[in-house]
């Protein structure tokens, strides 16, 4: 049998173990030498601290009372665990760059770095806690009790050793949780000794399963054998508390203080996370595993009226395995011990950083400036805290002690922490929620908490009287604590888990939507919303104006963070400033970065109350907030400025090829109408050359063949003549630079000055003119310039209209406002491809139609009525060649 | 699994973000299993293998899950890696 004084060996042996690891862990950590000390495995044994003595003992007698409900513990915690991307990565990246040092410095810098929240969820979070260690403290002095003789001798008053427990619990966590004043540096001893602890009661746990299957049954078939029918209580499964139970142990990794310690401030790299996303959830699928086998077997071989919550303990002594029990013993030790430690590091620093300092500041006393001052009066109020909450726990063990209310506290302090979900949550995913909204939901969630769920769980001993519980207060029925507006029949957990969070996330949502946040409420919600955007640290650009003298920066830093490490950030920021010695400049970013370093101490709403009362409140400029302003709308503008810029690229692009396209036309053009007129030019000039040489170089010439040859010549330089007078006449004309007197015209005037000019050519070739054109016609054109087109048009149709009896039809006749005039000869016509290729310079025409030179004359002829806003062109579908006029009438 | 990763970086970035996404379905997969009606149906009170169906299914599921949390957990930080 095992004496009292064997279990307080094995126990003060273990607690020197337990500080020997702390003190090696620490010295290691100092010297730089951390290795394997910051592996993932040692984070994710830490995270077990969420399996406290409650679980360890708890669970058996959950699993013997409720079948398998206990699993819904469990399974909360796995359900966030491997959903770790969504929620934990983006929680450790906002603690890691805010410098968080606690889930109530969590709520107050994302609402605006408010006092006021983080004393609300400081209270709330202590309220929750204290029973819990109380809760730690009762089941390590329950389980000494087991080992006691049933006469009860030899051992001493479980109310003397609860507080010498507390008291060691007190000295460990002091010595090893308070060494450095950041809350931010990692507590290498804490974590060490708490990841061993984990080992052992896990290895405890399995041990004691192992021995109960295969020591005592054979094996998994024979123990479920062994089990009572209605023990797994199956069609309880999937019940309102089985979803309300899953929720809140999901929620409850989450917000209880120690949990978000050891997740997320402990955390040194982000990457042990992802091991920790499917390691954690194994270790409790193990812890859990040989639960039911356990109570199965606690049911089967003890005596009926046992407790189920010692069978771990009770059914190893009853099969004489006293090695075994003790080290379950051990086990249920560790699970208290590690819970107790890591609460009260996580709710010290809660308490100091949010109560302590405030009011500190408050007093005036925060302007004494000696160096270190602050510095010790955190640490002080910490080692105080510490102390301060395990003597509460213990009071509280005293005053309820034994009592049911305590064994049932472990789920209701899960739904009071729970009150934070919707802060927090809301906080990390919804830029518009508000600190009104935040503290709304808080305050008014834990008020229902407390009446439905927390008071009357003492069943009428402490504030709420059971009369009160019963029947309402005053009488009145719908105010019923546990049957609120008349809801009955839900389970009393469910009930209140419903109507408390109900209410606060509808204040929570209500309020936000409603209420405008201040300034640095936004600034902060759109550092922690969109966490994983802001590259280099934090938010780019967003700088509060604020100014102060780099001494007082630095008073302020030696008083928190002492002279050495003052010093050393101070040096290092000058460095990077680009200064060989003395205090960095106190720019906007560096009261910023400062800021953030004592956030990491005294917690983000009292480091910017410190700051702010030096460097002044600060504002922010519409172009800083401007800066947060959602990225997307600056890609999604960005993209469309772009989209319209490689528009505008396609046009100019369009015009440019159509433009070259033409120069191209227009040069080949050029070329044409260049070789052209070389040809044209060429043709006379040859014969004016050969005849001149036969003149010059012959001497037998007859004076009557010598006469024809200079004749030939004559013609053929006043051909030449004429080409260059039409080549400069069309030039001119297309240039633009032509005068044209407009106006009224008599057209029968002009032709008849036509056919005068052109009177010598139609005698020689005796064409016959019939001309048709009324006396009243006045057009309004330039007088000499018409003349020009018909004598042009004349002199072509004489030329070129051979038949027999040639004849040209002069008509003219009004249409509208227009006066359309046609010249008609009755020779063999113009082919109709070649219609239009008369008006073209030099075009090549058939040697029938116009045979030698085409010229310039129709070309300038239409050159010339386009300028007198008429047009010449050529019938269609007529006998001879037909060449219209129109003009417009005077 | 041996490290084929293609040539394509917007393959890569494709199959990242594919990754991601299973990583947020999978818890969404553990609530369907854990936390609805679903589970009523595999936790008739029979036994199998000598042990009862409730404890069989939500043991094996949970297991499976931390399964496949391990191979989500190494596909996303090689992803990370990769990126």
């Amino acid at each position: 049998m095992l004496t009292f004084n064997i279990l307080v060996g094995a126990s003060v042996i273990y607690v020197a173990l337990l500080f020997t690891v702390a003190f090696w862990a620490e010295r290691r950590a100092r010297a730089g030498r951390l290795g394997w000390l910051r592996s993932p495995l040692v984070y994710t044994l830490s995270i077990s601290v969420y399996c406290t003595a409650w679980t360890f003992y708890g669970a058996v007698g959950s699993a013997a009372r409720n079948g398998l409900e206990f699993v819904t513990i469990y399974l909360g915690p796995t359900l966030v665990f491997i959903g770790w991307w969504w929620l934990l990565r983006k929680l450790l990246r906002i603690g890691r760059t805010q410098r968080i040092t606690s889930i109530a410095d969590l709520i107050s810098s994302r609402y605006g770095k408010s006092a006021t929240l983080g004393v609300v969820v400081t209270l709330l979070a202590v309220i929750g806690s204290t029973p819990y260690i109380a809760l730690q403290l009762q089941s390590i002095t329950t389980s000494f009790s087991v080992f006691s003789p049933a006469d009860g001798t030899g051992f001493a008053d479980e109310k003397v050793s609860a507080f010498w427990i507390a008291a060691v619990l007190a000295v460990f966590t002091i010595l090893f949780g308070t060494r450095n004043v950041d809350a931010n540096e990692r507590h290498h001893g804490v974590v060490t000794a708490i990841a061993l602890e984990a080992v052992v009661k896990l290895f405890a746990l399995l041990a004691v399963g192992i021995f109960v299957v295969w020591g005592i049954s054979d094996g998994p078939a024979d123990i479920f054998s062994r089990m009572s029918p209605d023990m797994l209580q199956a069609d309880r499964i999937f019940s309102p508390r089985w979803v309300a139970l899953t929720f809140l142990s999901a929620t409850a990794i989450i917000t209880l203080p120690r949990m978000f310690q050891v997740i997320i401030v402990e955390n040194s790299d982000e990457r042990h996370l992802s091991v920790a996303s499917w390691a954690f959830p194994l270790y409790l699928f193990l812890m859990s595993l040989f639960v039911l086998p356990i109570a199965i077997a606690g049911q089967s071989i003890l005596p009926a009226g046992s407790n189920p919550d010692l069978f771990v303990l009770t059914v190893p002594l009853a099969e004489g395995q006293n090695a075994l029990a003790l080290f379950a013993f051990l086990g249920g030790f560790s699970s208290a011990t590690s819970m107790v430690i890591v609460a009260a590091i996580a709710l010290s620093t809660m308490v100091s950083n949010h109560i302590v300092m405030p009011l500190w500041i408050s007093t005036g006393k925060g302007r004494i400036s000696t160096s270190g001052d602050v510095r010790r009066v955190l640490l002080l109020s910490r080692r105080a805290s510490i102390a301060g909450l395990l003597l509460l726990g213990y009071f509280y063990f005293r005053l309820t002690g034994g009592s049911n209310a305590l064994a049932s506290i472990g789920l209701i302090a899960f739904a009071g922490v729970a009150q934070i979900l919707p802060s927090l949550i809301g906080g990390i995913f919804w830029r518009s929620a508000t600190r009104t909204g935040a503290l709304a939901g808080l305050i008014v969630g834990f008020i229902i908490w407390a009446y439905t769920l927390f008071l009357p769980s003492f069943e009428g001993s402490f504030l709420l009287s059971s009369n009160v519980i019963e029947n309402g207060p005053f009488g009145l029925m719908w105010l019923r604590p546990q049957e609120l507006l008349g809801l009955t029949g839900y389970d009393p957990l469910v009930h209140s888990l419903f109507w408390s969070l109900g209410i606060n996330i509808a204040l929570f949502v209500g309020l936000s939507l409603v209420v405008t946040p201040r300034q640095l409420e936004r600034i902060q919600g759109a550092q922690f919303v969109d966490v994983f955007r802001q590259t280099g640290g934090r938010g780019a650009g967003i700088v509060i104006r604020r100014s102060a003298t780099s001494e007082d920066l630095f008073t302020l830093a030696q008083r928190i963070l002492g002279t050495t490490h003052a010093h050393r950030l101070f040096t290092q920021a000058a460095g990077e400033q680009g200064k060989q010695a003395g205090l960095p400049d106190s720019t906007d970013k560096f009261i910023e970065r400062l800021e953030r370093e004592l956030a990491g101490s005294v917690g983000a709403a009292s480091a910017h109350a410190m700051v702010s009362q030096i460097a002044g409140g600060g504002t922010v400029s519409v172009e800083e907030l401007m800066n947060i302003a959602d990225e997307t709308a600056q890609v999604m503008e960005y993209s469309q400025q772009l989209e319209v810029q490689s528009r505008e690229l396609a046009e100019s692009a369009h015009k440019l090829r159509q433009a070259n396209a033409q120069l191209t036309e227009l040069g080949a053009q050029k070329d044409a109408f260049l070789s052209q007129i070389s040809h044209e030019l060429r043709t006379p000039m040859t014969s004016i050359k050969s005849f001149a040489e036969i003149l010059r170089d012959s001497e037998d010439i007859s004076s009557e063949q010598s006469k024809r040859f200079v004749d030939i010549i004559n013609t053929e330089s006043q051909r030449l003549t004429r080409l260059l007078d039409e080549i400069l006449d069309l030039s001119f004309l297309e240039s633009g630079r032509v005068n044209w007197q407009l106006e009224p015209v008599e057209l029968g005037f002009v032709i008849e000055r036509a056919l005068t000019s052109s009177e010598g050519l139609r005698a020689s070739a005796a064409v016959n003119i019939v001309c048709n054109v009324p006396d009243d016609i006045l057009v309004t054109a330039d007088f000499d310039r018409l003349a020009q087109v018909f004598i042009n048009l004349i002199s072509n149709a004489i030329k070129y209209g051979r038949a027999k009896n040639p004849e040209i039809r002069i008509t003219a006749r009004r249409v509208g406002k227009i006066a359309i005039i046609g010249i008609a000869d009755n020779g063999p016509g113009i082919r109709p491809e070649d219609r239009e290729k008369v008006f073209e310079k030099f075009a090549r025409l058939s040697e029938i139609t116009l045979a030698g030179s085409a010229g310039l004359g129709l070309p300038i002829s239409r050159e010339i009525m386009r300028n007198l806003n008429g047009d010449l062109t050529v019938e269609e579908n007529a006998p001879g060649a037909v060449f219209r006029i129109t003009l417009p009438l005077a | 699994m041996t490290d084929k990763r293609p040539p394509d970086l917007a393959e890569r970035a494709f199959r990242r973000r594919r990754r991601q996404d299973a990583a947020l379905v999978l818890p969404i997969f553990g609530i369907v299993i854990f936390i609805t009606p679903i589970l009523t149906i595999f936790t008739k009170d029979v036994l199998l293998f000598g042990a009862p169906l409730p404890f069989l299914f939500i043991f094996g599921f949970w297991f499976l899950l931390i399964l496949l949390a391990r191979r989500m957990s190494h596909l996303l930080t090689k992803g990370d890696e990769g990126s």
